[in-house]
């Protein structure tokens, strides 16, 4: 007693009623002589008292007791026993009261003592309810409103122990309110025997079940039956452990979802995926559908009659069927993905699987990707390879035009320059002849320009061959008549009819080696190739030992070479030795057309042969012919 | 006339310089010959011509090569230049004098008319 007033002494006032409004249980402080010190906000609605709890400091309570005996079902035994406890001023420790509407109070007395001295009366009332019966009511309450609330729920609901057996089973799963009465405690097995049902389902669902049980995790499937109107009905079940603290499966709820309608959907999208595509299938152009990520959706059979398949085609990305090196086209796509443009377009050229190359016109769009029901995009391609074709072949056509009309520019040019320059030593060779006539020269010095004019005239005259010569080439009008030939007896002739000795004096000198076997050559072009290496090869080897020349048979080939050991040619001059009036840059004091080798290597094409050159400066040249036999 | 003008041939046609240098020693000009552009600038550099007279097309340094050497040396600069070349088309003409040249005279040439046109720039 002393603490409880001690302690109520000690804290303050306000503190006190923060802490008393709080509570559930009435509070009454009175004074020695029975004021109000205070009273909760619990007090005043217990006791049904209209004042707040502030207005009634002070007041008498003696008469709010009479006021309040009302609420008790014996109102004078009420006030007596009040002034008994005083009278006492005792602790009281659940002292049970009696109400008029039939429920109990419970009452508790403090008699505050102060200094020994008694100073004051607390009172503590509250409502006395029995702990089980509030538990059941409370607990039957929750279950009849999940129990409504389950059946009330459009998905068929179960709960099992960990043996199958029913705990609860909803209106939505079983419809009769007796088979659920029934069911419940017995497994599915027991009921599909009892009512004598097939038990193919309920062994499926047994087997999940376990699963779910022993993974202690949610187990999903799809199961399906037919309705009494022999409708086929898609469900998907889910079975879904509740483990307890200790991780222990203490129940295990299953769901049945309807999913018909879902899956009817489903099957009708199929079926339009499935129409289009077959419609896309029938198009000429490509249709290439993607992901964001060009993961491949859809190509139609467009590309596949065109394009080596690729592995699993569906599943690829578009890197598999269109090279990265096609830069433009990823930069555009991912634009399109990106949203900086709504469409591109462009040509692109593609191998097909016979390794030819195809063009196509594609534009690129946004799209749905099918599959992640994302962004992605939709490529048509457009084979525009025929328009490219004669775009190309217009262009090579223009191209070609353009050579051939700096060909023909550069070749009247060069004819020109050609003729010009002879012509200029004909002409002052012929004034130089006047004037000196005039000028009584003798006739020994008359006679250097008449010889010029005789050499320049010779020049001329064989560059105009060389010229008529090319030209019926490239007509195609010399005549080809290969025939088995001779190499040796041919060149043995040709040396000794005009190289026996040559005009200088000098004599070529023929060697052959290996079996000698039948060419077939042209003899009219064997003859030109032959005098115009060994002409040149004497012209450009003055003041030397005669040129040689060499036959040599090997098993599929034979090879003619002219040898000399005069000024050689220069390494940048060889490679453009073949082309029409090339002359060596070392060369311009030996009289030459420019023609001639460019003849030697038409005639050596013509046999399938090929000219070789072997040269070093101001040692020699080997020219080499070999021609398949 | 100048009879004692020197004029430098520059011609790598061996008969074609041979008849040029005759003609105009003939006109009473001092003739100094040249085989190509290299060796001519070196003898026009030595000997300091009172005209030019060069061939176009020529392996090695041709000749509007050795015109714009001619025109950035301190002496030669100012020295008359003449193109004498088998390239007779109208923009090769226009090339010729578009590079400094006196005059553009084309193979094959007429002895008075070489003579004259050197005559008119000595």
């Amino acid at each position: 007693m002393d603490v409880a007033a001690t302690y109520l002494n000690t804290l303050e006032k306000k503190k006190n009623q923060l802490i008393f409004n709080s509570l559930a249980d009435a509070i009454l402080i009175e004074t020695q002589n029975r004021l109000v010190e205070y009273a909760n906000t619990s007090f005043c609605t217990l006791f049904k008292v209209k004042t707040s709890p502030e207005e009634m400091v002070g007041t008498d309570c003696k008469q709010s007791t009479h006021a309040s005996s009302f609420l008790f079902k014996n109102p004078s035994k009420f006030i007596y026993r009040l002034d008994e406890i005083i009278e006492a001023s005792l602790p009281v420790k659940d002292e049970e009261l009696l109400l008029r509407d039939g429920r109990t109070m419970l009452r508790d007395y403090f008699p505050i003592i102060i200094n020994n001295a008694l100073t004051g009366h607390l009172w503590v009332y509250r409502q006395n309810v029995p702990a089980t019966q509030i538990h059941f009511a409370q607990q039957k309450e929750k279950l009849n409103l999940f129990e409504h609330v389950l059946n009330n729920i459009d998905t068929g609901i179960a709960i099992f122990t960990p043996e199958q057996r029913y705990i609860f089973i909803n209106k939505t799963a079983l419809p009769s309110k007796d088979k659920r009465s029934f069911i419940t405690g017995k497994t599915d097995i027991e009921y599909c025997t009892y009512y004598n049902l097939d038990k193919t389902l309920a062994e499926i669902q047994q087997t999940f079940f376990q699963q779910a049980l022993t993974e202690k995790k949610e187990v999903r499937f799809e199961e399906t039956v037919v309705n009494k109107k022999g409708k086929e009905l898609y469900r998907q079940v889910i079975f879904y452990p509740v483990l307890s603290e200790e991780k222990e499966v203490e129940v295990v709820i299953r769901y049945v979802l309807d999913i018909t309608l879902l899956k009817e959907n489903e099957q009708q999208l199929q079926q339009t995926i499935h129409h289009y595509n077959s419609i896309l299938n029938k198009l000429n152009d490509i249709v290439l559908l993607a992901d964001d990520t060009l993961k491949v959706d859809f190509i139609n059979d467009a590309w596949k009659q065109l394009f080596a398949a690729v592995e699993g085609d569906n599943e690829a990305n578009i890197f598999s069927h269109i090279s990265l090196k096609k830069y433009e086209f990823y930069k555009q796509a991912f634009a399109v993905l990106d949203g900086s443009v709504n469409k591109a377009d462009g040509k692109i050229d593609l191998l097909q699987k016979d390794g030819s190359k195809k063009w196509f016109k594609y534009s690129i769009g946004t799209g749905l990707s099918n599959k992640k029901n994302d962004k992605g995009i939709v490529t048509i391609l457009n084979d525009i390879t025929k328009e490219m074709h004669l775009e190309e072949n217009l262009l090579e056509v223009v191209k070609r035009e353009k050579e051939l009309n700096d060909i023909k520019s550069a070749f009247v040019n060069m004819v020109s320059h050609e003729l010009r320059t002879p012509l200029a030593v004909i002409s002052s060779g012929a004034e130089l002849i006047q004037m000196m006539l005039n000028a009584g020269r003798p006739k020994e010095e008359i006679g250097v320009y008449a010889a010029q004019i005789l050499s320049e005239v010779d020049r001329m005259t064989s560059f105009m061959n060389d010229l008529l010569m090319v030209s019926k080439i490239e007509a195609g009008k010399i005549d080809f008549n290969p025939e088995p030939t001779s190499l040796t007896a041919s060149i043995t002739e040709l040396a000794s009819k005009t190289y026996s000795p040559w005009k200088d004096g000098r004599t070529l000198t023929v060697t052959a080696k290996g079996d000698e076997r039948l060419v077939h050559v042209d003899t009219k072009m064997t003859r030109h190739i032959l005098q115009n290496l060994i002409d040149n090869a004497f012209k450009y080897s003055t003041n030397t030992e005669a040129p040689k020349l060499r036959v040599r048979y090997s098993k599929t080939f034979a090879t003619i070479s002219v040898i000399d050991n005069g000024i050689g040619i220069h390494n940048d001059d060889i490679v453009k030795l073949f082309a029409s009036f090339s002359r060596g840059r070392n060369v311009a004091n030996i009289a030459g057309t420019g023609m001639g080798l460019v003849v030697v290597k038409y005639f050596v094409n013509h046999h399938k042969g090929i000219v070789a050159i072997k040269s070093k400066l101001g040692s020699g040249t080997i020219f080499s012919v070999k021609i398949p036999y | 006339m100048n009879s004692k003008a020197t004029v430098l041939v520059i011609e790598d046609e061996p008969m074609l310089l041979m008849n040029i240098a005759m003609i105009l020693e003939l006109h009473g000009f001092n003739v100094l010959k040249a085989p190509s552009g290299k060796e001519g600038l070196a003898i026009a550099e030595q000997n300091l011509p009172n005209l030019i007279l060069c061939d176009v097309m020529m392996e090695g340094m041709d000749g509007f090569e050795v015109l714009k050497n001619v025109r950035s040396n301190q002496q030669l600069h100012t020295t008359p230049f003449i193109f004498l070349t088998a390239f007779a088309d109208v923009q090769d003409k226009e090339k010729g004098m578009a590079a400094t040249a006196q005059a553009y005279l084309t193979k094959p040439f007429v002895a008075k008319e070489l003579v004259e046109t050197i005559q008119k720039f000595i």
